[in-house]
């Protein structure tokens, strides 16, 4: 007889596998695809830097930009600050030049700032740079090539954690890498859904379609998904990254978190249109898988998380009863009981699972080619990844109940 | 310029074909570990019931000297089995169909055990004390589930005198029907 546990670990393995095999064969279809194309000419590029609050960061940032392996007459840089109450203006002001314009706004959010930013820019291709990010030297001309294909509406670069120091960050160096390698492989099928941070797109989708919309949680997500649903692409520059600051405390990251789970949401209801057939592998695959992982993933948390406070609960009632009798407790230990659980269903499919994790986790690593592979992912995997779980299911409360996460 | 989109057939067939082999592979391996440890069980039954037989006829033969027998350490056994049949309700579910001629016949087993100690006790004049416990699985479940913890706690603690019989309440069987009318005066409700 299957109960609904071993069910349910069935449907989530079959599940979990079903997509990382499919990834996977994609890696080994691919994998010699992973580069940039070189382009052959170097366009003129603006880049709009939206800034609200940023004293700390926005002279690092304009700098980086500054820095760029990009000729200097071809980079427009926009600074719009978003009604910052503090410095940041008069820190941006100072860099003021023929290249580089500062604008100041009434705060009305990032994708305001972005579309105010759009307005001002004179070139064909806008890099959106958020002023918590600081490009690698060589991002525009990895970046560039694949603008070649006029197909391409948008290219994104990978992010990676910037000085990560505390255990919250390391962790997010692990999903960083992961994220990256599963949104390259995922442009194989053209489908990578969003265009995060610092993206580089073609001026021409926002003058057909629309800039940014200002109502939306994730506008960087529904602005991929709008490219996707007029059928254009989006490119992923595995070979090149920008750096960004990361949510350092617990708080923070659940707030990051509950807001990007609330985004993704709200996304993909106001896009449930490109469920199906018509979409391709999007519509039939990547948004499903997205959907139904959500899903899977939330209904674990919740059916782990109240076995074992019942289990933690129950078990403290039956000690109360024989009078916390440690040396019976510890007696009554079988060890053929724990082989058994050891070898259990359960723990052998949580066990393929982690194999599969595992091996996604090293071909991140060698594809991003970001050093040795690190004992972090052991972290990862037994916290980080159910506290991520944790913070999907709790954008599911905020979403269900209709109230709008703050940034 | 907007492009076609395509879907990846061959990858999807490819994929599914894999993972659900993988998957088969699994579900027989955990088959046939399964299959292992009930006739592993099915096995140490069938010893426990030459055994009662045996100590059966050997009091029989021996008649008034069943005190010579060491019936005691029968006991030992039943509750290793009890234990086996346990882990197997545990894994399995309680209400597993396979689980339930294994358990009727370790309930016979456990009557005909009782009745041995208890005509040993009475004829031996042994200070034993004997605890029939008749539990259910559908029934304030976790009552008996709390009480089941004591009684293993008890015998733990006072193995050389105690002996524990517990009975399923809810298991249709003549033999136990019989015990249930004798000391709760119904078979159909618990006391």
């Amino acid at each position: 007889m299957i109960t609904f546990e071993t069910g349910l670990l069935y449907v989530v393995c079959y599940f979990g596998l079903f997509v990382s095999v499919f990834y996977l064969l994609m890696f080994m279809e691919t994998r010699k695809k992973l580069k940039s194309p070189r382009g052959k000419k170097l366009p003129r590029i603006s880049v709009i830097i939206p800034a609200h609050n940023e004293e700390r960061v926005i002279e690092r940032t304009i700098r980086s930009v500054l820095n760029l392996d990009y000729p200097r007459n071809k980079l427009e840089i926009i600074v719009v600050d978003d009604g910052s109450t503090d410095r940041t203006y008069e820190i941006a002001k100072k860099y003021e030049s023929k290249t580089i314009k500062v604008f100041k706004k009434k705060r009305e959010g990032k994708a305001s700032a972005l579309n105010f930013g759009i307005k001002k820019c004179s070139n064909d291709f806008i890099l959106t740079l958020d002023a918590d990010c600081f490009p690698k030297k060589d991002v525009l001309k990895k970046m560039v090539g694949y603008f070649e294909d006029p197909r391409i509406m948008s290219v994104v670069p990978v992010l990676s954690v910037w000085k990560p120091k505390s255990l919250i960050e390391k962790m997010q160096v692990v999903e960083y890498a992961i994220v990256s390698f599963i949104r390259k492989l995922s442009t194989f099928i053209h489908s990578l859904n969003v265009a995060p941070g610092a993206s580089l797109y073609r001026k021409r989708f926002f003058k057909k379609y629309g800039g940014f919309d200002e109502n939306n949680l994730t506008e960087d997500l529904e602005m991929g998904m709008r490219i996707q649903s007029k059928n254009y692409r989006i490119a992923y520059a595995l070979d090149t990254c920008v750096y960004t600051i990361v949510p350092k405390t617990f708080k923070d990251l659940m707030r990051q978190r509950i807001r990007w789970n609330y985004g993704t949401l709200e996304n993909l209801k106001k896009y449930s249109f490109m469920f199906g057939l018509r979409y391709g592998d999007l519509g039939i695959f990547f948004l499903p898988v997205m959907a139904v992982g959500m899903g899977l993933s939330i209904i674990l948390l919740v059916y782990y998380s109240a076995l074992i406070l019942w289990n933690v609960f129950h078990s403290l009632y039956l000690f109360s009863l024989i009078g916390y009798d440690f040396s019976y407790i510890i007696s009554s230990i079988r060890l053929d009981e724990i082989i058994d659980t050891l070898l259990s269903t359960r723990v052998f499919l949580f066990v393929i699972l982690f194999l599969v994790g595992l091996t996604t986790y090293a071909l991140a690593k060698k594809s991003l080619k970001k050093g040795k592979f690190k004992l972090e992912f052991l972290a990862y995997t037994i916290i980080y990844g159910w506290i991520l779980i944790l913070f999907q299911f709790l954008g599911l409360v905020y979403f269900l109940s209709r109230r709008r996460p703050r940034w | 310029m907007k492009f076609m989109r395509k879907i990846s057939k061959t990858r999807y067939f490819s994929t599914f074909t894999f993972v659900t082999l993988v998957f088969l592979i699994g579900i027989i391996i955990g088959q046939t570990i399964t299959e292992l440890r009930f006739s592993e069980f099915q096995e140490r039954e069938r010893d426990m019931r030459t055994y009662i037989l045996s100590l059966d006829l050997q009091s029989e033969l021996i008649s008034k000297k069943i005190c010579d027998v060491d019936i005691f350490s029968l006991t030992k056994d039943k509750i290793r089995l009890g234990q086996e049949l346990d882990y197997l309700e545990h894994k399995f579910g309680k209400k597993d169909p396979k689980l339930l001629p294994l358990k009727k016949e370790y309930t016979l087993l456990s009557i005909r055990q009782w009745l041995l100690v208890k005509r040993a006790k009475e004829e031996c004049e042994k200070n034993w004390n004997i605890i029939l416990y008749f539990y259910s699985n559908e029934k304030n479940a976790s009552t008996c589930e709390s009480q089941g913890y004591v009684l293993d706690y008890l015998y733990s603690k006072h193995s050389d005198s105690l002996v524990i019989y517990a009975f399923d309440f809810d298991l249709d069987t003549p033999a136990l029907n019989t015990l249930k009318r004798v000391f709760t005066g119904s078979s159909k409700f618990l006391p």
